[in-house]
């Protein structure tokens, strides 16, 4: 061990610093070896004794060796005061190795722990954003945890909207068979079997317009739809279904350039159908089915009720992940009904029978179409269903204006387009109107809340976003604090291998206020300073941190990791070195300017491994912009940033051994790494500790959200849809159900 | 009188304790101090307050700390002392102990004296 004497002695006061002082203090603290910093501290804590006792006996006429001798043989008995120091430190010793171990071992396992905790949970929120949480074997490990939660009854319904067309009539039969009561559970599963695939379109058929058609599985398929109509008579469902499928398997809808018109307003021409008849037979079974359906007194798909009971059957969602994974597994907003073929067939039909000259009948169809629009409307709940079903009576409209024309009935047909066009402006607006709420969504939910309620109330959704970024942050942030301490221990290292036996570089504990000193200004202050900023910018601009961008919330913590760094690790140098001075110890000074020549060289130097890191890096995919080139550079950023920092760390340390003397200065040079590395562990594990709450703040979103209610669809009175729907259901006299 | 350093031996944790109560002292000041206040009846073996103050401290009675002497005192950093708050409660403890202590052997001796006193008395010390 070198001994500064400048730290320790000063100018004319007589010191102990002489080898036979050296020697007694030796052989007084030599049974405290094992713990080289106690026996540090109390060799110096008795040279300052002896060294006052020398100044007074010198004062007092002494020469300076009687001086010592006295002074030394004041402490009395060299053997009994070694053994008295090594008795009263005994249990100190123990517990000072035991806390050193917990340091080495429990604190960084603990740190890797969390972190994983807190970047899973934030990869799981985050995989939503840019699409790895519906890749295949991340959504079917997700998929399988949460479906060991459900009901078999509620895991079969939600499973009869996955799979194959064919996977999913399989296990909406089974449940359809299991509760033959249930109409609900029935419709479900005609609507599967429906949506499998029994037209096939092919360029080498005879007919390339019109498909090859499965007879068997239509056939099969019509027989299912008819038991559906025999168990709920009532219901339009099942031959508008029937309907569809014989309209697709007896006729194609073809564009028919003859009836390119430029309608009033309109700023181009606009194009028409025409429907090319096949199958004669068919076609007039599909129609005598419409005509049934629109006999019937109500439309009921059962959409709501499913939807409902697959609700009410899963836990409430306390994470993002989870109300995601349910609204998708839900059903999404695909349309139940596949009625489409019927109504457009039916209009292109009445177009048809206009320009055959049968304008009556076309006229009834129109009619039809309009009653049967306001029958489903009647049922329908979710946003996009009515908007979807509104657009029925706009092309409703559009038709009759096109059979007045046909006829030549100018008045007729200015008023039908004068409709078609009132109609159409209020469908836009208020389809403007909710894609306006969406569109605030689009930065940050906007990869997976296509699955919810197109007008839910997205607040809470971004506010658990919010603290799902935030874990995030702490996240990078705990890693970073991880990673200076790996420096740290990977500098301390060779040091302490490389040098003698005996002169192992001691750890210097800074003390419990020093340590409580650097975290809370190299880390506390740093994250304070972060969130008091970022309150008052929303204060100042209003604009509040939810609907978060996954490549700010990375780029602002990435920032403010390396200000974290950069203090705790100048703290911890002056802490250590005001310890090291306490001691006696001298650690090597601060290199000079002119190695920074030298590091802007080593830096250099690392720059490949800089590219490495950013090419293996996951924290690097994590950021995703449009602009891909601003993309790269960022991430390049961000990561040249933080392992400069590191390389720099690395290369003062190596450097400032260097200076003193390779291998003389190897015990010095390691202490600084060895001291630090628990102050760097601590500190990392703080701050994932400090990202453990915003885990609790995401699940309190949740629940504010009022969780499955996100699900549900709104309440249609409050629709901007709401006023379209009450004039059509008025206009044909159906009442909502 | 000098006194015996076996006697001495038990006095030493009350009397760091006691000389910590009001401020903050290093090891050296504390032998200075007692000599001090005892006129030399209380003559330590320096090198006993150490291990007793490491014991006080590993025990939570006292806390350390190294701080800077003044120019006129050398400028070396020195170990100070303080007084914990168990340990102010160790203080408390000792000191009705010792007073408890001092008071019987005083009561004692006066007894003794009292018994050895008068020879008529026939009998003597029992």
């Amino acid at each position: 061990m070198t001994i500064d004497a400048s730290t320790a002695g000063a100018g004319d006061v007589p010191t102990s610093r002489e080898p036979s002082a050296d020697a007694f203090l030796d052989r007084v603290t030599r049974a405290l070896r094992v713990d080289r910093e106690l026996q540090l501290e109390v060799r110096q804590e008795l040279r300052s004794h002896i060294d006052a006792s020398i100044a007074e006996l010198r004062n007092a006429g002494r020469t300076e060796t009687e001086a010592r001798e006295e002074a030394q043989r004041a402490l009395g008995d060299e053997n009994d005061l070694a053994d008295q120091l090594f008795r009263a430190n005994r249990r100190r010793i123990r517990l000072r190795a035991l806390a050193a171990w917990v340091v080495r071992l429990v604190l960084p396992a603990a740190t890797v722990a969390l972190i994983l905790m807190l970047a899973a949970s934030a990869a799981l929120s985050y995989g939503m954003f840019n699409g790895t949480f519906w890749r295949a074997g991340f959504y079917d490990w997700y998929r399988n945890r949460a479906f060991a939660q459900l009901a078999p009854d509620v895991r079969a319904l939600v499973e009869a909207n996955e799979g194959t067309a064919d996977a999913q009539t399989a296990v909406a039969k089974r449940l359809a068979d299991q509760h033959p009561d249930d109409r609900a559970l029935y419709a479900n599963y005609a609507s599967a079997a429906a949506r499998r695939e029994m037209f096939q379109r092919s360029n080498g058929a005879e007919d390339p317009e019109f498909p090859i058609v499965n007879e068997p599985l239509l056939q099969e398929t019509l027989a299912i739809i008819a038991e559906g109509e025999r168990r709920d008579p009532d219901n339009a469902f099942y031959p508008l279904q029937a309907a569809t499928l014989l309209f697709e398997a007896s006729s194609a809808i073809a564009e028919d350039p003859t009836q390119e018109i430029r309608r009033p307003g309109a700023k181009r021409e606009e194009c028409w159908w025409t429907l090319k008849v096949r199958k004669p037979d068919r076609f007039a079974q599909a129609l005598a089915l419409f005509d049934r359906a629109i006999a019937k007194p109500q439309f009921r798909n059962y959409d709501e009720e499913l939807l409902r009971r697959k609700i009410d059957g899963m836990p409430r969602p306390r994470r993002l992940p989870e109300l995601a994974f349910q609204a998708s597994a839900i059903g999404g907003t695909r349309w139940p009904l596949q009625g489409d073929q019927t109504i457009y067939s039916m209009l292109i039909h009445a177009t048809d029978a206009a320009r055959a000259g049968r304008v009556a009948e076309a006229n009834d169809i129109v009619k039809k179409i309009r009653h049967l629009a306001a029958l489903i409307l009647a049922d329908t709940h979710r946003t996009d269903h009515t908007s979807y079903v509104l657009s029925f009576d706009t092309s409703a409209d559009e038709a009759a204006a096109r059979i007045a024309m046909t006829i030549g009935d100018a008045r007729a047909a200015e008023e039908a387009w004068k409709r078609f066009e009132a109609t159409k402006n209020s469908h836009r607006a208020a389809r403007q109107a909710v894609e306006a709420r969406r569109n605030v969504a689009v930065a940050g939910a906007a990869a997976w809340n296509y699955y919810l309620p197109q007008d839910a109330d997205l607040t809470s959704v971004w506010r658990a976003e919010s603290a799902a970024s935030h874990q995030l942050g702490f996240a990078i942030l705990s890693t970073a604090g991880l990673a200076l301490a790996v420096v740290y221990a990977v500098a301390a290292l060779p040091a302490w291998l490389m040098s003698p036996r005996g002169a192992k570089p001691p750890r210097l504990f800074i003390g419990r206020r020093r340590m409580a000193r650097v975290i809370a200004l190299g880390v506390g202050l740093p994250v304070v300073l972060f969130f008091a900023g970022g309150w008052l910018w929303e204060m100042l601009t209003r604009q509040h941190d939810l609907n978060v961008r996954i490549d700010r919330v990375v780029l602002k913590y990435g920032v403010l990791a390396a200000v974290i760094l950069l203090a705790t690790h100048t703290l911890l140098r002056r802490a250590i070195a005001a310890r090291a001075a306490e001691l006696g110890v001298s650690l090597p000074p601060p290199p000079p300017n002119g190695t920074r020549r030298r590091l802007a060289i080593f830096a250099l130097a690392a720059s490949p491994l800089i590219v490495i890191a950013v090419a293996v890096s996951p924290a690097a995919s994590l950021v995703t912009l449009r602009d891909k080139t601003a993309q790269s550079l960022i991430q390049f950023a961000l990561l040249a940033a933080f392992w400069i920092v590191l390389a720099v760390v690395v290369v003062r340390l190596a450097s400032a051994a260097r200076r003193r003397g390779w291998p003389g200065a190897i015990p010095l040079a390691g202490s600084l790494p060895r001291s630090a590395f628990p102050v760097a562990a601590v500190a990392a594990l703080m701050l994932a500790l400090l990202g453990l709450p915003m885990r609790w703040s995401e699940s309190r979103a949740m629940d504010v959200a009022g969780g499955k209610s996100l699900l549900l669809p709104s309440d249609p009175a409050r629709s901007p849809y709401a006023a379209l729907t009450e004039q059509l259901l008025a206009r044909e006299g159906v009442a909502r159900r | 009188m000098p006194v015996s350093q076996e006697l001495i031996k038990g006095t030493v944790v009350p009397v760091v304790l006691a000389l910590l109560e009001d401020r903050a002292r290093y090891g050296y000041e504390m032998v200075q101090a007692v000599n001090a206040r005892t006129n030399g009846a209380l003559v330590w073996s320096e090198g006993t307050l150490y291990p007793v103050l490491h014991k006080l401290e590993a025990d939570g009675f006292v806390a350390a700390e190294w701080r800077d002497a003044t120019a006129k005192e050398g400028g070396r950093p020195r170990r100070y002392y303080t007084l914990t708050r168990a340990g102010r409660r160790e203080l408390k403890r000792r000191s009705a102990e010792w007073r408890t202590f001092a008071t019987a052997m005083g009561e004692f001796f006066g007894r003794v004296r009292a018994n050895n006193g008068p020879t008529t008395t026939p009998g003597g010390v029992r």
